[in-house]
């Protein structure tokens, strides 16, 4: 009885070892994209850089004050400012 | 019960199966959809590093310029105040999510500052110091810059101006 119902089922195994790999990729692939949309989630973070690229990170407005001043002092020490506002802006 | 009828008086049973299978996967994979939309909607923008920046700027447009350091706060080299009141900045009913710490160093002294302002929620000074090596999401975002400014005498100045923005509620994810 039992080999019978085995042997008239043949087609069925077969069909279910095809979805069983099947089943295992989407989810894998269900937990890889889910893991992705997590990661991607934790980069979402904006600064000037990122809205402008062509923008340089140091503030546009800083500059423009510092070489101001530059003209104002009539470069005196701008050689040495510079260098130390570059080490302080890294 | 149900399943087992199917399997007993249905001749086509792994037919039924596989559409059982099938409306299973499409809630696996609809529900997959759905935990990456909410998964990555959920999560806020973190915009506080520009927050910090535009305050960065609006804090140096008070204190300098056209290169000249305001009169109100160093006149003659004489410090005239140590407070932004003028400087007309608005932080609506969130103050405490802010800090700001301005020092004027003289150019020929580096080491010792000329003059400090400190505003906004004082304690976020030591969470910038904590974030000098490594910054951390659930602490408040810190930047600091620096520029050069002359007084009404010439004598050169660089200020350096760190900022801070907390506001983790409406930028970082709990």
């Amino acid at each position: 009885m039992l080999r019978n119902s085995l042997l008239n089922k043949k087609a069925s195994i077969g069909e279910t070892l095809t979805w069983i790999p099947a089943t295992l990729i989407i989810v894998a692939a269900m937990i890889i994209f889910l893991i992705l949309a997590g990661l991607l989630a934790k980069m979402k973070i904006i600064n000037m850089h990122s809205i402008q690229s062509d923008v340089e990170e140091d503030s546009p407005v800083l500059k423009m004050k510092t070489s101001l001043a530059h003209i104002s002092a009539e470069n005196k020490n701008r050689e040495i400012i510079d260098e130390v506002l570059e080490n302080e802006n890294g | 019960m149900v399943t087992n009828k199917i399997f007993l008086n249905k001749r086509g049973g792994g037919e039924e199966i596989i559409s059982l299978y099938l409306i299973a996967m499409i809630f696996v994979v609809a529900g997959g959809l759905a935990g990456m939309v909410f998964i990555f909607a959920g999560s806020p923008y973190d915009v506080r590093e520009i927050e910090a920046t535009l305050l960065i700027d609006k804090i140096a447009d008070c204190v300098s310029y056209g290169g000249k350091i305001n009169e109100s706060f160093i006149l003659n080299k004489e410090i005239q105040k140590t407070n932004l009141d003028n400087c007309h900045l608005n932080f609506g009913d969130e103050e405490e999510e802010f800090f700001y710490k301005i020092i004027f160093y003289e150019v020929g002294d580096l080491e010792n500052s000329f003059m400090e302002i400190r505003g906004g929620n004082l304690n976020f000074e030591s969470s910038c110091e904590v974030q000098d090596e490594n910054e951390f999401s659930i602490l408040p975002k810190c930047v600091e810059k620096s520029f050069y400014s002359l007084d009404n005498l010439d004598n050169q100045y660089i200020i350096k101006i760190l900022t801070a923005v907390r506001k983790i509620e409406k930028n970082v994810k709990k």
